[in-house]
Formats: structure tokens, sequence, C-alpha cells
């Protein structure tokens, strides 16, 4: 396997692709994978000026998207109707407000409850439009749909067996019969694991609390209490698609899974405070009890 | 090994109860309150502790109303011991959207129940739902292993932070540090 290495949207990436290839043809895949993660950058981060989400935060209008826009939009709205609103793009003024903005100031301000969708989102044909200046996020699902898009990438070039891991967001697919044995991060604890997952063709995607923390908020920020969730210490998903799988960890955080089952297929491991484990039926992990 | 026709009744009298009671929560009042978490909190716990009278006699008579088929109000359990190993028990119930069946798999270890294992055959997709909330039921705590014993090719967690935002919250800490101390 080769691996390639960099730093990208925040995070830490690996990206593992069969050895086999002349050194013109991976530099033209590692070439697209750039391109693809800069484009996506400049559509959706809030941590540059230039991007299309920090346009439509100093001024209300359209603009064009890409195509994979579309796939983004629906798993947002319809995760933002299964949540009542608590799984929202709009959370970005929010979470500005309390410190996670793209000065890193984590100096929380006074926070302000986000608009509902209806009240300043249209989403038709790719076109994107809001009424009201708002800053969207989209980092519950964002790098998860990327993930995705990367790998489309290498699947082009014609690559049956890789793995792309942004930051612990895996996607892996395999032609051979060994799965993946990826450790579930303790939350507390950075160097044990509390359980293994068994990734197979699959995507996996771990959310928690503890990284992105500062005073008494961490990155996810429920737009209704103001407050970020204590109770959930950490969920993880495994999905078809990178984008579900990430966009659901987040989301159990707000609700119960049994609340987003319309939302597709997908295996869950919610654990809360107290470290007890609650996991769906086909969760194709073990995990560690005392 | 010879399977006790009264562990395997008993068994899934515990067990079938837990969906009629679900499905049909939102129609009538029923003793339990159906949030997922109960039932499945309740019904595990039950589990893990030993096979008495006690246990068994309030799921009997919590649920004797709800129960359509099986017979429901046998509640005498005898006082025999078990021999430790694995029991299955497979019960069917009526739901609203039909007939569906479920499996449970018990370990006994002298006489306590060690582990419980449940295969849910729901068609009806709303008894998927309920028998799927039921079979998650809620582990005993998490615990860590370390992560360099464990032949581990990738880890999943929270993502990884850059530099600028773990410089930030240094930065927010000293601040804190030097007010305190200041």
């Amino acid at each position: 396997m080769a691996r390639l290495e960099f730093e990208a949207i925040g995070t830490h990436w690996q990206i593992d692709l069969p050895a086999v290839f002349t050194v013109p043809e991976q530099a033209s895949v590692q070439a697209d994978i750039r391109k693809t993660i800069a484009d996506y950058d400049q559509l959706y981060s809030r941590f540059r000026s230039d991007s299309i989400v920090q346009r439509l935060a100093q001024q209300a209008g359209s603009y064009h998207l890409p195509s994979h826009a579309t796939e983004l939009f629906q798993l947002y709205q319809q995760l933002y109707q299964l949540t009542d609103g608590a799984f929202t793009p709009l959370i970005g003024n929010t979470l500005e407000q309390a410190g996670y903005d793209a000065d890193y100031s984590l100096q929380p301000k006074t926070l302000t409850r986000p608009q509902s969708w209806e009240e300043v989102i249209q989403f038709q044909d790719n076109k994107l439009t809001l009424t009201h200046p708002a800053l969207l996020d989209f980092g519950a699902g964002g790098k998860g749909q990327l993930v995705d898009l990367v790998s489309a990438v290498i699947e082009q070039a014609g690559i049956t067996d890789y793995c792309v891991d942004a930051g612990g967001d895996l996607r892996q697919r395999t032609s051979q019969a060994e799965p993946l044995r990826v450790g579930l991060e303790h939350p507390q604890q950075l160097a044990q694991a509390i359980g293994i997952v068994a990734l197979k063709n699959q995507s996996l995607c771990g959310s928690a609390g503890n990284r992105r923390q500062w005073g008494k908020y961490h990155h996810i920020i429920n737009p209704q209490t103001l407050t970020s969730p204590t109770k959930i210490m950490a969920t993880w998903v495994v999905a078809d698609t990178t984008l579900l799988a990430d966009a659901v960890a987040t989301a159990l955080f707000f609700v119960p899974p049994e609340q987003l089952y319309a939302v597709g297929q997908f295996e869950y491991l919610v654990v809360d405070q107290q470290l007890h484990a609650q996991k769906s039926a086909q969760f194709p992990g073990e995990l560690f009890t005392a | 090994m010879t399977i006790p026709k009264k562990l395997i009744f008993t068994a899934a009298v515990i067990v079938i109860p837990v969906f009629i009671i679900g499905y049909n929560a939102s129609q009538e009042k029923t003793v339990l309150t159906n949030t997922g978490n109960n039932n499945t909190n309740f019904n595990t716990n039950n589990a893990n502790r030993s096979v008495t009278n006690a246990s068994i006699n309030r799921n009997t008579n919590t649920s004797s109303t709800n129960i359509n088929s099986t017979n429901t109000n046998t509640t005498t359990v005898s006082t025999t011991t078990y021999s430790d190993g694995e029991y299955t028990a497979s019960g069917s119930y009526q739901s609203p959207g039909g007939s569906e069946s479920i499996a449970v798999t018990l370990t006994l270890s002298d006489n306590v129940v060690t582990a419980v294992t449940v295969v849910g055959n729901a068609n009806n997709p709303t008894s998927k739902q309920y028998q799927s909330k039921f079979i998650s039921g809620v582990e005993a705590a998490v615990v860590g292993k370390d992560i360099s014993s464990l032949q581990l090719s990738k880890v999943s967690g929270s993502s990884l932070t850059p530099a600028g935002f773990n410089k930030a919250l240094d930065a927010i800490k000293s601040e804190a540090e030097a007010w305190w101390h200041g």
C-alpha cells in the first residue's frame, strides 16, 4: 500500500492506495484528490473569507453549486426535520459567537439562536439562495461528503482497494476477505480504545466533544438551548456513504437513533457520559467491558 | 443438552411482552411507559439478574392484559437448578401489523443469566423498529485498552485538530491560569 498523508480542511488525512502504480499515475491521482479537496473547501469552509458560505454570511444572494450539493442539502434538510431543527447548517453564526470562529478566538460572546431553515434557505436544482445573510456550517457532514468525493476520484482511476481517512472518518473499499480493524478511540484516554470495528466496504465516522472543546462549549451546539450537548460523550456510525455516517454521528448528539431511521440504513454506537454504550444490533464492532 | 420447556416459555414470556407493550403504547395506556430505553433497560436488567420468581411474576402480571397468544397466567417458576449452558427460545406474537417472531438465547452459569442474545425476525417496519430498540439494549460501561496492544490498522474518534486550534486552546488555558495566579 502507498500512503498519502497531508493536512487539509483542518485535519490530518491518510489515503491508502495500492502500491502498484507508476509514478505518473500516482501523481495524477494525487493532483485530482488535492483539487477535489480545494474546490470543496472554497465552497463550504468557514475558515476562509473567499468561500461561498462566507460571502453568503455577508450578503444574501444566490450561487450555483456543483451537483454534489443536492445530496448534501437533501440530507441536511431531512436531518433538520427529523431532529426538529436541532441539526441545522444555520449554526455557523452561533459557533462563531461561541468562539469557534475563523481565528479560533475561543472567546465566547453572546449567543443568538439561528433562524429556521424555511426563513433563510432555498435550494433548487443546485442553486442555493439565502434570503437573509447567514453563516452556514457544514461541519457535521461536509467532511464525510468530501471523503466520498475523494473516493470517487480514486475509483475513477480504476482503483478498487483503498482507504480514505480524514481525521478518523474512514471510507474503505477492498476486494480482500479481511476487514479493516479500526480502534474506537476512548474519548477521555486518547491512547486507549473502547472497542474495535471490523470495517469492510463501508464508511465509519466518529464524533466526540473532547478535542474541539473550550470553556463550556464544544464543536456541537444546540440551536435551541445554545449549549453544547452534555449527555452523550461520543458516537460512531457505520453506513454505506461517509456523508451519511458523518452527519448521523452528529445528529445522535441531539436525538436517539430511532428518530433517524428515515435517512437510510446505518449502524451506530452511542457512548454516554458514564461510558455506558448503546449499539445497534448489527453494529460491526466488539466493545471492551469491565 | 436438555432444554427445559419452562425456561423457553419463561424467556419468551419475558421478551415478547416488550413488543406488545411498545406496539400498543401509542394506542392505549400501558403500565410501562414506552420510551425505548426504559423498556430496553428493564428487560436487560431482568436478564442479568438471577431467574427468580419475583422478576418473572412482575413481568408476567404487567403484561398479561396485552398478550393475545401464549398462556400468560402461569406465574410459578420452579426452583430447579439449570445446567450451565446456552438455551434458546423462540416466540411469536401478534402485532397490529401481523405475526412477528423473535429468538432469545440465554447463557446460564450457576443459575444466573450471564448473557442474552436476541435475534429479531420482524417483517413489519414498525415491528422492526421496536425489535431493534429492544435488541440494541444498554451495555455495561465500556473500558479502555491500550491501542498499542491491539494490532489496529486505524483509529477513529473525534477529528484530529489543526495546529492553529491547539495553539488557541493553549493560549486561553494560559490566560485562565494567569488570571487565577495574577
